[in-house]
């Protein structure tokens, strides 16, 4: 009996051991990918190789040089900052709504709103470049943030609806019932509290639009965004520009990410 | 304004008012696109690109292997982040925000960077091969790159953090003591996993397999860049149809057919959901 009981805890302890270390393994091969990128990004010779076989800056030097690169960075942070301003603004407006007035309608229209994250990109790409070329609005940037707004909604209703449930309405009701109206309510209780999910869903926002390849290959004409501009590099001729585009993408999620969390400390997972 | 209407229709036209900018967004640039989209492929021009996909045995093909590859890296996925969720709920403070960190960095980082990353990595050069190498184990680089194997270690990359975290969210919610429970009343390991754990983890899991399969359907960039023309994808199909030989109309149809089998799974496990669920309630 003594045996077998110290036999279950050997294996226990053996189990432990093993799930520390299949978890750790996991969390590295995560992060291992976005770690290789750096010293690659720092290369001297012009095709790849790793380690390599000299340092320098020169990579860093060709995207800053390059009108192209920094043409196609602009326009995407152009894109990027129009399309969140524009799903924030409408997600947060519907979040209030489907949290307050409809709220027997709300899951539904929820639903609805989040549909956008199960159609693939590729099919949301080919329906809305015939519907921008009839409209004659291929090629025209404001058309690709307009498109990125759709995409970001689903994670901007996400953020907000989890954070409106979460959030004491009794505060909004006790200040309409000391005489604000419900706007100003909402303006000077309401949202200081969550400020924090706010910035989430902008950052979130953000990140999708400056991240979406497929949509800006289809509905962006002789220009490009960065993704495209990446895309193409990568096809055509892979040298180490891309190592350097991509250290400093994965340098300004870490530093968004770092404030974020901060901010955010009781809500890590929603940030999800 | 708002106010105003507040008191004089109540909160449902103030709920409606304001979910109307998103709804007539959703609307025009969402919904009537994709409509629209449908209705053309069912013009008498068009609609004859049905037959034709059904018959060709190479078309059925590429579907076959789109929803195999989907398949394998769901399984992977759900492998790889069962016991990770519960590892990250038994972590506390400041590890917890660490593994949470790990978890979430690769997430954001852009997809492009990723499969760049991996293309580096998998390379004739990259430093898997000169491991592998160093070690004795091969005298030639292996072709890892331009192939399924990387295709799907891409994408197993790309969709973990959709699963782990729907799973973490249900795993959180389990009360220890069920476990102590399950133990104390004799039940082994495996018994605790199969009748206690993942009866309790359903709904996570559930979620995670829809996001992921779904999400793997239309995966673009990996077989694009690390399939080197070898991982015939229907998004692949559509990007060809619609870039390389102007024919909008086939690739209208090849999308009804990858949404159609995106819904349907999707529909799928819901139902599958709804129905374990109540078989659990009534149990």
């Amino acid at each position: 009996m003594l045996e077998r009981r110290s036999r279950t805890r050997f294996l226990r302890r053996i189990g432990n051991v093993a799930h520390h270390i299949f978890s750790w393994v996991t969390f590295l091969f995560l992060l291992t990918p976005l770690l290789i990128v750096i010293p690659i990004s720092f290369s001297g010779g012009s095709y790849l190789s790793f380690p390599p076989e000299s340092y320098s800056t020169r990579w860093y030097e060709t995207y800053f040089a390059q009108d192209s690169w920094i043409d196609a960075t602009i326009l995407s942070l152009q894109v990027g900052v129009v399309a969140t301003v524009i799903s924030v603004a409408v997600g947060f407006l519907f979040a209030l709504g489907i949290t307050r007035g409809l709220r027997k309608w709300g899951p539904a229209l929820e639903k609805v709103a989040l549909a956008p994250m199960i159609v693939p990109s590729i099919v949301y790409s080919v329906s809305m470049y015939s519907l921008f070329s009839r409209l004659g609005l291929v090629g025209n940037w404001f058309g690709i943030a307009l498109a990125h707004a759709i995409l970001c909604l689903p994670f901007v209703v996400i953020v907000l609806t989890a954070s409106l449930r979460e959030y004491d309405i009794d505060q909004e009701t006790a200040a309409m019932g000391l005489g604000a109206s419900r706007l100003t309510a909402i303006r000077r209780i309401t949202i200081p509290q969550i400020r924090p999910s706010l910035l989430s869903a902008a950052f979130l926002a953000f990140i999708t639009s400056f991240d979406e390849l497929v949509v800006a290959m289809f509905l962006s004409g002789t220009f490009g965004t960065l993704p495209k501009k990446m895309f193409d590099n990568i096809r055509l001729q892979i040298d180490p520009t891309i190592a350097a585009v991509s250290v400093m993408e994965i340098l300004m999620v870490i530093l968004v990410m770092a404030v974020l969390m901060r901010l955010n400390r009781a809500n890590v997972g929603r940030l999800s | 304004m708002t106010g105003a209407l507040v008191h004089l229709r109540g909160p449902r036209a103030t709920g409606m008012l304001l979910t109307a900018p998103a709804a007539m967004l959703l609307l025009v640039l969402f919904f009537y696109p994709l409509a629209t989209l449908f209705l053309t492929t069912l013009h008498p021009d068009n609609i004859e690109n049905y037959a034709r996909v059904v018959s060709s045995g190479t078309y059925m093909q590429v579907f076959l292997n789109t929803l195999r590859l989907a398949v394998i890296v769901t399984v992977i996925d759900l492998v790889i982040a069962y016991p990770l969720a519960f590892y990250m709920c038994r972590l506390t403070g400041g590890s917890r925000m660490v593994a949470f960190f790990l978890l979430l960095i690769p997430l954001w980082t852009s997809q492009l960077v990723r499969t760049y990353a991996w293309m580096v990595l998998l390379g004739r050069n990259g430093p898997i091969n000169s491991a592998l190498m160093a070690l004795g184990l091969t005298d030639t680089p292996l072709r890892l790159s331009n192939s399924e194997f990387a295709v799907v270690i891409g994408m197993v990359h790309i969709l973990l953090p959709y699963m782990v975290l729907p799973i973490y969210s249900s795993a959180s919610k389990i009360d220890r003591s069920l476990l102590e429970a399950s133990r104390g009343l004799g039940a082994g390991a495996f018994s605790t996993l199969t009748r206690v754990l993942i009866p309790l983890t359903i709904h996570g899991v559930l979620a995670g397999v829809s996001l992921v399969l779904v999400l793997s359907l239309g995966v673009f960039i990996m077989p694009a860049l690390l399939g080197g023309g070898r991982v015939p994808v229907i998004p692949l199909l559509i990007e060809q149809q619609a870039g390389s030989f102007l024919n909008w109309a086939m690739a209208g149809t090849f999308c009804v057919i990858l949404l159609a089998m995106v819904l349907v799974i999707f529909w799928l496990i819901k139902l599958s959901t709804r129905l374990l669920v109540r078989g659990r309630v009534h149990a």
